[in-house]
């Protein structure tokens, strides 16, 4: 079952435009990576599914139109966002931050807090640190966290490993594969780290300067190009 | 007269805050400054005047009135000029001050330039040794803290409140929480009417009535927001004392004429040498 279709996506800033006829699909239970270099369009295409860009095309979620709506209304409907940058509010603390999180689901805090807490137990020890004082990681994972709190069906994660050390990436990706193989959430992720993309992914789309360049399994993607020299600089 | 100034001060302040906090959510929430804010503090107190002293309503029921009233031109407010001016600071800043200026000119049509007086909210006299303090400016204080930490409380522990603090401190995080910012908007714009107008009430059992009286309380709000830093309440409230203790100081021992004058001098003041203010943190 197709979860998320995004179909010929054309998005502006002002006169420029940022996205050329992007179209993708996401299979309800999969994890779908989007990979490419600096500026090539993927947080546009992530703020796009959210109802954040001018945008021309069309996109359905769960059998619903959502390519003219709200974002507020589209994370009503079960999408949760963790941007590039996390976006969380500086002066709340990290409960606080969840708690916002929760503003769609009021009625299960209790079971998603202890979810969110039971998936990084950092969080729990720090309640109360307002997240302009935590660390880079920290706050990768109340993103995540917060994007939790709304019970999406999928989650979609731009950049999560930007700035964080090997280890804390290893740690935040044995968090996505977790959720995808113990709850059968759907995440979308996008990922300038090829590797950490290829190995979480199902399907990997490949994204350059504002167009889809090539689509695949991560072994399909390997050998149509060679992504280890162009990435890797190898 | 040191304990005077001392009694005087504190509860002049409680009322400062109270004025000044409706003015800075809309700052911490929309990044404008409201400059028709006053308006609701005039609006307030010409309600009150209106049901109770010329309806012979009751008290409670006119305090009511008067802080609907608020709570209506704030709605208006926002709903004919702000959303549409959204994204341009100065063109809000602009728009809502001319509409200040209008209003004190529907006033004059409405009630006649000349000054009314009102009646105390509550009347009486206390004596505390050589200090006499009028029963109306306790109940203004009193109702001043009062609602101050109800407001507080709101803002920490509802889901509403914290929604409001969401969208100050980060619009796009606020959004992709499911937060509609807008509705944020209208809530923060009907309350800090409501804020203005309950100040309002008091402000004008304390003063007088009379047209020209949302340019003083616009004052203070200005000076609360740039001395205490952008949004906190608890900066807010620390900067109204601040203000309130200058101006009791400077119209209890030089002349009552100071009054405002050295408040925009503070602001000037802070601006030139600290333009952030003292507690300057984007938090509300």
């Amino acid at each position: 079952m197709t979860l998320l279709s995004i179909t010929d996506l054309d998005v502006f800033y002002g006169k420029a435009q940022a996205l050329h006829g992007v179209s993708l699909d996401v299979t309800a239970g999969e994890i779908v990576a989007i990979i490419g270099p600096n500026g090539a369009g993927k947080s546009t295409l992530l703020d796009s599914i959210l109802g954040l860009t001018k945008r021309q095309g069309s996109i359905t979620f769960d059998g619903q139109d959502i390519t003219r709506m709200a974002a507020a209304k589209i994370v009503r409907l079960g999408i949760g966002y963790a941007p590039e940058r996390g976006h969380l509010f500086p002066f709340m603390g990290v409960r606080e931050n969840l708690l916002v999180g929760a503003y769609r689901k009021r009625d299960e805090i209790d079971a998603n807090l202890a979810k969110v807490f039971g998936l990084f137990p950092r969080l729990e020890e720090r309640q109360k640190q307002e997240s302009a004082t935590q660390s880079g990681g920290e706050r990768q994972m109340l993103s995540l966290g917060r994007a939790l709190m709304s019970s999406p069906k999928l989650l979609i994660i731009d950049e999560p490993t930007m700035g964080l050390a090997p280890r804390v990436c290893q740690e935040i990706a044995a968090v996505i594969r977790d959720l995808n193989q113990q709850t059968g959430l759907t995440v979308v992720v996008s990922e300038q780290n090829v590797n950490f993309a290829m190995s979480l992914a199902g399907q990997v789309y490949l994204l350059e300067t504002g167009r889809i360049r090539e689509k695949g399994t991560p072994e399909d993607l390997r050998q149509k190009l060679d992504i280890a020299e162009t990435y890797f600089g190898a | 007269m040191a304990i005077q100034i001392l009694i005087h001060g504190f509860l002049l302040s409680g009322l400062y805050a109270l004025i000044a906090i409706g003015f800075t959510m809309i700052f911490s929430v929309g990044r404008v400054l409201n400059l028709a804010y006053g308006v609701y503090i005039m609006l307030g107190g010409y309600t009150y005047f209106m049901a109770a002293q010329e309806a012979g309503l009751p008290v409670f029921v006119s305090f009511i009135l008067a802080l609907l009233s608020g709570v209506a031109f704030g709605l208006l407010t926002y709903e004919l000029l702000v959303r549409r001016l959204e994204n341009n600071p100065v063109a809000v800043e602009i728009s809502t001050l001319i509409l200040a200026v209008v209003m004190q000119a529907a006033i004059i049509l409405i009630f006649s330039p000349s000054p009314k007086s009102m009646w105390p909210v509550l009347r009486g006299v206390l004596r505390f040794e050589e200090v006499s303090v009028t029963a109306n400016i306790l109940l203004a204080t009193g109702v001043s803290w009062v609602v101050l930490a109800l407001l507080m409380l709101f803002v920490r522990r509802t889901h509403l409140g914290r929604a409001i603090r969401a969208v100050s401190m980060d619009r796009r995080g606020a959004l992709i929480s499911g937060i509609d910012p807008r509705n944020i908007s209208r809530v923060t714009w009907g309350l800090s009417g409501a804020l203005g107008a309950i100040a309002g009430v008091f402000f004008a059992t304390i003063t007088q009535l009379d047209p020209h009286m949302w340019v003083f309380p616009l004052i203070t709000a200005v000076a609360v927001v740039i001395v205490g830093g952008i949004g906190s309440i608890l900066g807010g409230l620390i900067a109204a004392h601040i203000i309130g203790f200058l101006e009791t100081i400077t119209t209890t021992l030089i002349a009552p004429e100071l009054r405002g004058v050295v408040t925009m001098a503070l602001i000037i003041v802070v601006l030139v040498v600290m333009p952030k203010g003292l507690f300057g943190k984007e938090e509300l």
